[in-house]
């Protein structure tokens, strides 16, 4: 039979309506099921007839994955919930902007407009090897094409590579590190409830995963707790374009400020690693002290220690610790020098 | 489409009663000359203006066949051939027109003078026989070459610890001799000088030099300039000089517009950080972080790549 190259391969497309029935299908069709949300990420690997999963089991008619609502203590937002309600959400943009902004600075408004928020955090690396199909430790093989003396890696790791040098690019993740958010998964033992940052993964836990979903579990929301609603929020994203771009390197920050002291904070950036980071020391040693550059510029050094560059990226050691320093003590104006 | 003015303009046509149809071998049309080389306008512009003065002439010598007296008396305007000296005397372009079909050869396209291309006779061939036809080769005098200039300003804000920049304000100047559309050359200047953000700012070819694989495949990856990229204004200007090797004064735009935008934003690059970042493009935030971090001193061409 003749190899058609310019279609997606054939799969069985399921189109579960409800949470449970998506889950078993998950569970059934196991390591041959493919996670369908907005498409952003999924119609790249199958048009390019990389991945070739049997059964793809798309999300969008389950209603119960969609929307924003009030809990206890805080808010949920479906797994299925696009970056466009994301962003227009008034609850969000009110006591969570930090998810608000970061949302707002993904892709192009067409993508946000598709993409979901569940897709956005469980988004599969950008390295360019490994999107091409190269046979690399992420897509199973025994090499790293980004890792060596002529890779061309502007875009990739700093911290904790182990083989795959690849990065997170999700610009919504350090954001909802930084919120406390929690996770919420459909398992084939219940449901789970993971901390935001334990819901990503490095090479060195799982190399083909960016996340801790196995076979058969689905994401199905992602909560906010009030504990950081209304704190005092810094989010920037740095791409060499405005729109449609992946971060080179983005970073989030919660502050609950007293007296201009720091009383609660957290920070968290991506694209530095694998997975989202959370910077704790960071966190630790700027508590109790004042929001100001001089802290930042303390938290800045702290973060980007243990750094390590590849060839092409070592631009990203100053970008984190000027991030990280403005995330903490805020943007100072330049002066002119005469 | 602009270029086709000129032809309106040597017979005196208001250019509201114009018909333009392009260059279509379904419609036996010939082929124009490539559009390329920034040469469309300067080239365009004299094979109309050539192809004009011949139907013009042919009206005038039907005119004189018709009314009495020479050619040169008679005169083209409003969709008539008449004389100069009693604008009374002469006959509708459409009446010219069925004059020229009967009597065929040159006037009706039967006949073309052997210097046009075998493209053109073809076609005036196959079209012949339904109207008055101009068909001629640009045989206008030429000396020298044509090459169109502009000078362009930006102003960037660089931030300093992040490498990002924006392009506040944009100025292109252009000698592109007599203006021929004053709004299409805005856009060609301002569309071309957006173009040539893209060259300064985020597009790349990257190819992998051990296995020589292109890895920059997408338009994520080679990035063109989005409408947020853009200063909030940006103006132009041009000098309007006409340019003697033009029988209307006009010179062509194209690739000059989208070089010198390029050129104006790494010369405000390098003069906000003043520093030898900008010497390769793309200049991303890598390259001005890290010229900003070595001040200079770091060899930028061993830690970027192009």
């Amino acid at each position: 039979m003749a190899v058609i190259r310019d279609v997606m391969p054939a799969f069985e497309l399921l189109q579960p309506n409800s949470i449970t029935e998506a889950q078993k299908l998950l569970e059934h069709h196991g390591q041959e099921a493919w996670v369908l949300a907005g498409g952003l990420d999924s119609f790249d690997w199958l048009k390019d007839r990389i991945k070739k999963p049997q059964a793809v089991v798309d999300l969008s008619g389950i209603e119960e994955l969609k929307g924003v609502r009030a809990t206890g203590d805080g808010i949920e937002i479906g797994a299925m919930t696009t970056l466009t309600e994301v962003v227009n959400n008034p609850i969000i943009r009110q006591k969570y902007g930090l998810l608000a902004q970061a949302a707002e600075l993904v892709a192009s408004p067409q993508i946000r407009n598709q993409g979901t928020l569940g897709g956005n955090v469980s988004q599969d690396a950008r390295c360019w090897y490994y999107r091409a199909g190269w046979p690399c430790y992420r897509a199973g093989g025994n090499i790293c094409y980004a890792d060596t003396p002529e890779s061309r890696n502007r875009e990739h790791a700093i911290l904790h590579a182990d083989r795959c040098v690849a990065v997170n690019q999700s610009d919504s993740a350090p954001a909802l590190i930084a919120l406390d958010a929690k996770f919420v998964m459909r398992t084939p033992k219940g449901e789970r409830v993971v901390d935001a940052e334990d819901y990503f993964i490095g090479p060195n836990i799982d190399i083909t995963r960016l996340h801790i979903l196995r076979p058969g579990d689905l994401l199905t929301a992602i909560r906010l707790p009030s504990a950081w609603a209304d704190a005092k929020f810094y989010f920037e994203k740095i791409r060499d374009r405005n729109s449609w771009d992946f971060p080179l390197l983005n970073v989030a920050s919660a502050m609950m400020v007293s007296g201009n002291r720091i009383e609660r904070i957290r920070v968290a950036v991506n694209a530095v690693a694998a997975r989202p980071l959370r910077l704790k020391a960071v966190e630790d040693a700027v508590r109790g002290k004042s929001p100001s550059a001089t802290t930042g510029e303390m938290a800045g050094a702290l973060a980007v220690h243990g750094a390590v560059p590849l060839q092409f990226n070592a631009y990203k050691i100053p970008l984190m610790r000027n991030l990280v320093k403005r995330a903490i003590g805020g943007v100072e104006e330049a002066r002119w020098a005469s | 489409m602009d270029t086709a003015r000129v032809a309106a303009e040597v017979l005196g046509m208001p250019w509201d009663k114009c018909e333009i149809v392009w260059g279509n071998t379904a419609h036996s049309m010939p082929w124009s000359s490539q559009q390329d080389g920034s040469q469309t306008t300067h080239a365009h512009t004299r094979a109309n203006y050539a192809a004009g003065l011949d139907a013009k002439r042919k009206l005038q010598e039907i005119a004189a066949r018709e009314l009495g007296g020479a050619p040169e008396a008679y005169d083209v305007g409003n969709g008539r051939v008449y004389h100069r000296g009693n604008p009374a005397q002469g006959i509708t372009f459409a009446k010219a027109a069925e004059r020229a079909v009967a009597l065929g050869g040159k006037y009706d396209g039967h006949e073309v003078s052997p210097q046009v291309n075998s493209m053109t006779k073809a076609s005036s061939q196959a079209l012949a026989g339904q109207g008055l036809m101009g068909v001629a080769k640009d045989e206008l005098p030429y000396k020298g070459s044509t090459w169109s200039f502009a000078a362009a300003f930006a102003e960037v804000e660089v931030d300093l610890e992040t490498g990002q920049y924006t392009i506040l304000d944009y100025l292109p100047v252009a000698d592109v001799g007599t203006v021929l559309h004053p709004r299409s050359l805005g856009a060609q200047l301002h569309g071309g000088g957006i173009q040539g953000f893209g060259h300064a700012r985020t597009q790349n070819i990257v190819y992998d030099p051990h296995y020589g694989k292109l890895v920059s495949r997408r338009l994520y990856q080679n990035k063109p300039p989005t409408i947020l990229d853009m200063p909030l204004e940006m103006q132009w200007d041009a000098l309007n000089t006409p340019d003697p090797q033009n029988p209307v004064g006009s010179k062509g735009i194209g690739e000059t517009a989208a070089l010198v935008g390029s050129a104006a934003v790494l010369c405000a690059i390098e003069n906000a950080i003043g520093n030898r970042c900008v010497v390769r493009t793309p200049v991303t935030p890598e390259r001005i972080l890290e010229a900003l971090e070595t001040e200079g001193k770091r060899p930028i061409l061993l830690t970027t790549y192009a």
